[in-house]
């Protein structure tokens, strides 16, 4: 190879490496500048991500999607390609209200997803549990066979999470999930599943949860929500966010500090949503952004 | 020459003068001149050593200082840096290449160099806004892009950075999470063939095309490992026989008059993982356990990946078949009882696969011992023959291994294992009889 040839070529190489930093970095500022704006309500948690600096894995609380009504098999596949059009709930929380498998019109804000598992027989998040304390009261004092055969099977500990959910806050989320994780428990109980479902010789639960499921929605009808067609789990681009090294085990701590006294702030993110691309703007905890918030905790370096 | 020779050398000559078949001023022009070659090459690779060392640690320095800082900059700031730094690195790749450094101090380490900053680069722009863009796309994406500099500066310390990244990609991408397509890993490294061969061909024995040749071989092992798709059950004794035999045989083509050990990697790995798979035939288990009838449709078994076994194990298998026939016929010494292992794994997996009764697979079974047995002598009476006590310890270490094997197999009876042991044992003490009378014939 020549001297001219081997120059142009590294030119040509440079002007690409270039363009790719100055598209991405372009792109981005774009969407902070011009996207829609949302805020998601959040649960973080904190590993390290050995090449790209330590940052706060975000989870978000709600990241799935129900279809309720039936689809052909095979509609939604792990690894596919959709879209998922965001909308605000009334407590002005974004949320993700529908699938597409193509993407909507202008002026609608959606995110380019990948489809990440699909679930025929979904078990039970807290947001199924219509009403908690009315269930674990069920549960704890009822004779009907249901409540009687996830009563025998209670262990301990989750008789004792019940009963000190229901005299404390009996509408918080914790026992909205303490009532959802006892719930996901019993679909794999060989016992309560031959009960629940009413058939004599023993019931493969590993195969039967969806039909366990069923026999629980059927037994409190008022109490839960019925079963969605499928649930599906996408993968979104809102789970990291970065921050000094120092500051991303802070920063949990403040989190769960802030988790434990209950107030009525949440820990949030807000988002900018742009042509099906979406990045995270800011992590607040209540109403004051993460750094500030640890800045006049006394925590954030100077 | 390599520092094993110049030593012998050094001990000969002064035989050689006190024979008179050297003068003594020839001999110390002799050692003179050995001597600044010795000095010249480990220079050279002192430079180039320091040179991979220096740029890789000063890309380090420069990220951790910006790093220190780094909560104060803004989002503009950060990226600017980011930018800055991609710009450094091409700038000193672009000094190497404006001077036309020959060096290969400059080349690999400014190479190098160029490499890590963009990486670094790329991450910290991805770091800026959050993006929560998967391990596998930032790796890739940085392997294609820094790709073109281990051609235009020949550099073999990115070629071996690439080589790691993309197996690194392959292993994230074949995650249960991902599920996408790890058998790219293939056209990846195509991307590097050319640049191998031409190393390879410039000058085979020179340490960075050696270097190249460890990393290619441990590369081809680990991403076939990550690339199976593992539906037919135990597939991978065909595919892995017909790529160790065919590392073998490459590197008696290519690398065959090499010295040392190090010297010849692809002959190495290959004589190693050839008769580690032909071990592993000698268990029964294997052989049981084999084709189509007993495939798991695993988590990410689609139509693709199991034609990508497939076409693997056929791929290698013929492989290792035209570079035995083109070993034999340039005359080139080559062992054949390893070079016809792959043909004889294929033909057992699919003999075995048609057949349905338990015959076939006792067949295989021992036929597989009776081979790697074979194997094992034929390498020990190689290394007798030839005085070598490396050929020697081999053999017996392998038929060590095969006895110890079959000893404590407990699908054997004590009776068949006992006469067969017996039977072995009178056979080598009458060759040793044999041996001792021709002997002592000669003598």
């Amino acid at each position: 190879m020549t001297r001219r040839l081997t120059l142009l070529l590294f030119g040509i190489l440079c002007v690409v490496q270039l363009t790719l930093c100055a598209h991405l970095i372009g792109r981005w500022e774009i969407i902070l500048r011009d996207g829609a704006s949302f805020t998601f309500a959040i649960q973080p948690v904190d590993p390290t991500d050995a090449f790209r600096g330590r940052y706060v894995a975000i989870r978000l609380e709600h990241d799935t999607l129900d279809i309720e009504q039936p689809v052909a098999p095979r509609t939604y596949q792990p690894g596919q390609t959709a879209y998922v059009v965001l909308a605000t709930n009334d407590s002005g929380f974004a949320r993700f209200d529908r699938l597409l498998l193509e993407a909507p019109g202008d002026g609608i804000p959606f995110l380019k997803i990948k489809v990440q598992q699909v679930d025929e027989d979904a078990g039970f998040l807290p947001k199924d549990i219509l009403r908690a304390d009315a269930l674990a009261q069920r549960i704890l004092t009822s004779t009907d066979p249901a409540s009687a055969a996830l009563r025998e099977n209670l262990t301990h500990n989750e008789r004792e999470s019940i009963t000190n959910g229901l005299a404390g806050d009996a509408t918080s989320p914790a026992l909205a999930s303490t009532m959802a994780s006892l719930l996901n428990r019993m679909l794999y109980e060989q016992h309560v599943a031959d009960r629940l479902v009413g058939q004599a010789k023993a019931v493969n639960v590993y195969i039967e949860r969806g039909r366990v499921r069923q026999a629980l929605v059927k037994a409190y009808p008022d109490l839960l929500a019925p079963a969605p067609a499928a649930r599906i789990t996408i993968t979104h681009p809102f789970t990291r966010y970065y921050m000094p090294e120092s500051l991303a085990p802070k920063a949990e701590a403040a989190y769960r500090e802030h988790s434990r006294s209950q107030r009525a702030d949440r820990t949030t993110i807000t988002v900018r949503v742009l042509r099906g691309d979406g990045l995270i703007d800011n992590l607040w905890i209540g109403a004051q952004p993460i750094t500030e918030h640890l800045r006049s905790a006394g925590d954030a370096t100077p | 020459m390599s520092r094993k020779h110049i030593r012998w050398l050094h001990d000969q000559l002064p035989v050689l003068v006190a024979q008179h078949v050297l003068s003594a001023e020839a001999a110390a022009r002799v050692k003179a001149h050995y001597d600044s070659q010795k000095t010249s090459s480990a220079r050279t690779i002192a430079l180039t050593v320091f040179a991979i060392l220096g740029g890789t640690l000063i890309a380090g320095g420069i990220i951790l200082l910006v790093a220190h800082n780094w909560a104060q900059f803004g989002r503009p700031t950060r990226a600017a840096l980011a930018l800055a730094l991609v710009l450094l690195g091409q700038a000193a790749a672009g000094f190497t290449l404006w001077r036309n450094k020959t060096s290969a101090a400059f080349r690999e380490g400014t190479g190098l160099f160029a490499q890590l900053s963009f990486g670094a680069g790329f991450a910290l722009i991805a770091q800026t806004y959050h993006l929560s863009d998967d391990f596998g796309s930032f790796i890739l994406a940085w392997m294609l892009v820094t790709l073109p500099l281990v051609y235009l500066l020949r550099a073999t310390g990115p070629a071996l950075v690439y080589l790691a990244g993309v197996t690194c990609w392959a292993e994230t991408v074949s995650s249960w999470i991902n599920q996408g397509s790890p058998a790219l890993w293939w056209l990846w490294l195509a991307l590097l063939l050319p640049f191998a061969v031409t190393t390879m061909r410039r000058h085979p024995y020179h340490p960075r095309a050696i270097l190249l040749m460890w990393g290619l071989a441990i590369a081809v092992c680990a991403g076939t490992i990550i690339c199976l798709d593992s539906s037919w059950h135990n597939l991978w004794l065909v595919i892995f026989s017909g790529l160790f035999v065919s590392m073998y045989l490459a590197g008696s083509f290519w690398q065959g008059e090499g010295t040392t050990l190090w010297q010849r990697p692809l002959t190495v790995i290959g004589t190693a993982g050839a008769t580690v798979m032909a071990f592993l035939m000698t268990f029964s288990d294997v052989w049981e356990d084999m084709g189509w009838h007993d495939r798991d449709v695993s988590w990410r078994s689609e139509s693709w990946s199991v034609l990508h076994d497939l076409a693997l194990a056929v791929i290698a298998t013929v492989a290792a078949v035209v570079l035995m026939v083109t070993c034999r016929r340039r005359g080139q010494s080559v062992r054949l009882g390893l070079g016809i292992l792959p043909v004889l794994t294929a033909l057992g997996y699919i003999l075995t696969t048609l057949s349905d009764g338990d015959l076939m697979t006792g067949a295989c079974f021992i036929a597989a011992n009776v081979y790697f047995l074979g194997f094992g002598l034929l390498t020990l009476i190689e290394g007798i023959r030839n005085q070598q006590l490396a050929g020697v310890n081999t053999g017996m270490l392998l038929l060590a291994a095969l006895l110890v094997a079959r000893f404590f197999n407990s699908d054997i009876g004590f009776v068949a294992k006992g006469i067969a042991f017996i039977v072995m044992g009178c056979g080598f003490l009458a060759a040793n009889v044999v041996m001792t009378r021709r002997k002592g014939g000669r003598s």
